[in-house]
């Protein structure tokens, strides 16, 4: 890889493997609108009309453009719009990254399936008004295991490095807003996780 | 006789029979009154009243920010009791002061009368500036900032704007058969700032009372009424300049670059107001319309009121909006809610209801060039839309999309349905994101 590097004239960086994630599971059945939109099929096009037409400032707006910006196919639609990426497909290139509007899109390590599904910054009481599975900054997935989850700003996030322990805050959750994807993609996605139970391989 | 035009254009239905037979009606006031501090193109304000503060009719509790920028004032005498963010009809909420009216409704002590004749021009701009006026068409660029053009570009031809094509708005019609004499005013006074050579006041021929009228009290004046043929978007300022002076604007030039300065006429009445009796800009004549509000009328309301006060005054709903504008339908801003305040440029308030909106799926191009025909700046919208659509920023400026004045006529036409203002705006972003990111 070094001497492909020096070909190019890039310096070769050794980093773990990433694979990105919306972190948002407020499909339409779950997550409300603040108006209707009718227009033009694109995000970044829908977030310019009063900040997007879903209530949730921070969440997917399921309007595909981060699908038709992943050249490798690796991001779907449920039927119910909401973005899910999958963790094997995706080779890390951040197209879906850069052309989302909400910032909702996230590179994690591979390695970390746990993932605190939610972009609201807002008070719990008004994200519990827009959405049913939105984080409302309890603090309960940081009480559970403190080293695993940060909570800033009303919002937890999972600390990637230290994250051996974060499925065991899973259950505690009131709002169910966190997911470990080895156990399964969000609802409505075709995505199955590869099963990482080893006995198979034996 | 033939009336002059311009190329391209479209003939919606005007639907001015709501309104146009309606005297301006005044409009009580709220219990709160919600003055944003941007409301014009411009730098937005900045509050210099404090929380508990009583204020006065016209006293100024935001002060302009830079050249661009006018000051912002209070639209009744009471008591702020808020200054926060509050949702805007731009679509976000942004910083305004909440004012409690006192029901005294009060003028600020220091307005006196002024003798034009004794003012300088700067003198007279500067109260223009003063007064936050800003253009009352919808644009709402500051006013002041028009007047001083640079000494290199005169001006030789001063055009104000009776135009008001766009449908169903009343309020420029009513103000000039109401209000004429504060708009011819308004219009001497411009004058004396731009000492132009030829001075025209152009109306559209739906509004034969307003031609007559004003032709009346302007028969010994050097001003001419010059009626124009109905088309949308007829009140556009290039189009008006083509109409009355043969002159094209440059692509990516003003007016100025021609020779010519325009100013809505319900701005020339504001101007009265500012330099003859020191009164701020805190009121405007409001068509509140549609087929889903049950009286419509022309209102006089008072920067700062909700639209669902407005909603009130008009005697409520027919049934649930489907759509709420603020403007006219062309190029109106669609808003979330009534729980928006009427700023100064709103001169329309649409209430349609869920069966008036058209909401056909996107079908695909058929290069009918309904669009080209329509395209008032002789551009070709469905290009440029479908060099926006691909993300092709170089080949969206090479097509001029950054001319496109966002009238709309190209996304009426067509019978696809595609959305092609929208498109073209996400095409003009990303130029315009483009040059910034070239400049970091």
């Amino acid at each position: 890889m070094t001497k492909l590097a020096r070909i190019l004239g890039v310096e070769a960086i050794v980093m773990a493997r990433q694979t990105a994630v919306v972190l948002c599971q407020g499909d339409n059945r779950k997550a409300q609108l603040k108006f209707r939109y009718l227009g033009l099929e694109d995000c970044n096009a829908a977030q310019r009309i009063a900040g997007g037409p879903k209530a949730c400032p921070g969440g997917c707006l399921g309007l595909a453009s981060c699908q038709r910006a992943c050249p490798f196919d690796a991001i779907e639609m449920t039927a119910d719009g909401l973005a899910v990426i999958s963790r094997e497909k995706c080779t890390g290139c951040r197209k879906c990254v850069a052309v989302c509007p909400r910032n909702v899109i996230r590179m994690t390590p591979y390695e970390s399936s746990v993932h605190v599904m939610c972009n609201s910054h807002d008070k719990g009481a008004a994200v519990r008004k827009y959405c049913q599975v939105g984080c409302i900054g309890c603090h309960i997935c940081h009480k559970t295991v403190p080293e695993a989850y940060k909570v800033e700003d009303f919002l937890a996030t999972v600390v990637y490095e230290q994250d051996a322990q974060a499925f065991e805050a899973i259950p505690k959750c009131p709002t169910k807003c966190i997911r470990d994807f080895n156990e399964g993609y969000p609802e409505g996605s075709t995505f199955l996780p590869i099963n990482n139970d080893k006995s198979d391989a034996a | 006789m033939k009336l002059r035009t311009f190329k391209g254009g479209i003939h919606p239905p005007d639907n001015k029979h709501w309104t146009s037979h309606k005297a301006i009606e005044d409009c009580p006031l709220p219990d709160e009154m919600v003055v944003p501090l941007s409301q014009h193109i411009g730098a937005p304000s900045v509050a210099c009243v404090e929380v508990g503060q009583h204020v006065a009719k016209g006293q100024e509790i935001g002060s302009a920010k830079g050249f661009v920028s006018v000051p912002v004032h209070a639209s009744t005498s009471g008591e702020v009791v808020a200054i926060e963010n509050r949702p805007h009809p731009f679509g976000t909420s942004l910083p305004a002061v909440v004012i409690k009216p006192d029901g005294e409704d009060s003028w600020s002590s220091n307005l006196q009368f002024t003798d034009p004749g004794s003012l300088t021009s700067d003198e007279l701009i500067e109260k223009v500036r003063q007064a936050g006026v800003v253009g009352m068409g919808g644009a709402a660029f500051p006013a002041h900032v028009k007047m001083s053009p640079p000494p290199e570009k005169p001006i030789h031809t001063l055009l104000f704007n009776g135009v008001e094509c766009e449908p169903y708005l009343t309020s420029d019609h009513r103000m000039m058969l109401e209000e004429s004499e504060r708009v011819l005013q308004g219009v001497a006074l411009l004058q004396y700032v731009y000492g132009a050579e030829r001075v025209v006041i152009g109306i559209e021929a739906n509004k034969p009372d307003a031609i007559a009228l004003l032709e009346k009290q302007c028969a010994d004046a050097p001003v001419e009424i010059l009626p124009l043929q109905v088309k949308y978007p007829q009140g556009a300022e290039k189009q008006l300049i083509f109409a009355a002076t043969g002159r094209e604007v440059p692509s990516g030039g003003l007016p100025m670059d021609v020779g010519v300065a325009v100013h809505n006429v319900s701005t020339a009445a504001a101007v009265t107001d500012a330099v003859m009796l020191g009164r701020p800009l805190i009121e405007r004549v409001c068509t509140v319309t549609g087929p889903a509000i049950k009286e419509p009328k022309n209102l006089r309301i008072r920067i700062g009121m909700p639209l669902f006060h407005l909603v009130e005054v008009c005697g409520g709903l027919v049934e649930e909006p489907g759509k709420i504008i603020l403007g006219g339908p062309m190029m109106g801003f669609t808003q979330v809610g009534f729980d928006v305040p009427v700023i100064r440029g709103s001169s329309g308030l649409l209430l349609l209801r869920e069966e008036d909106i058209a909401n056909s799926p996107e079908g695909p191009c058929i290069r009918c060039a309904r669009c080209v025909q329509a395209c008032p700046m002789n551009l070709m919208p469905t290009t440029i839309a479908a060099y926006a659509r691909r993300d092709l920023v170089e080949e969206t400026e090479e097509y001029c999309a950054m001319d496109c004045i966002e009238c709309g006529s190209c996304s009426y036409v067509c019978p696809a349905s595609i959305p092609l203002v929208q498109l073209i705006r996400h095409g003009k972003a990303a130029v315009l994101a483009k040059k910034r990111n070239a400049l970091l």
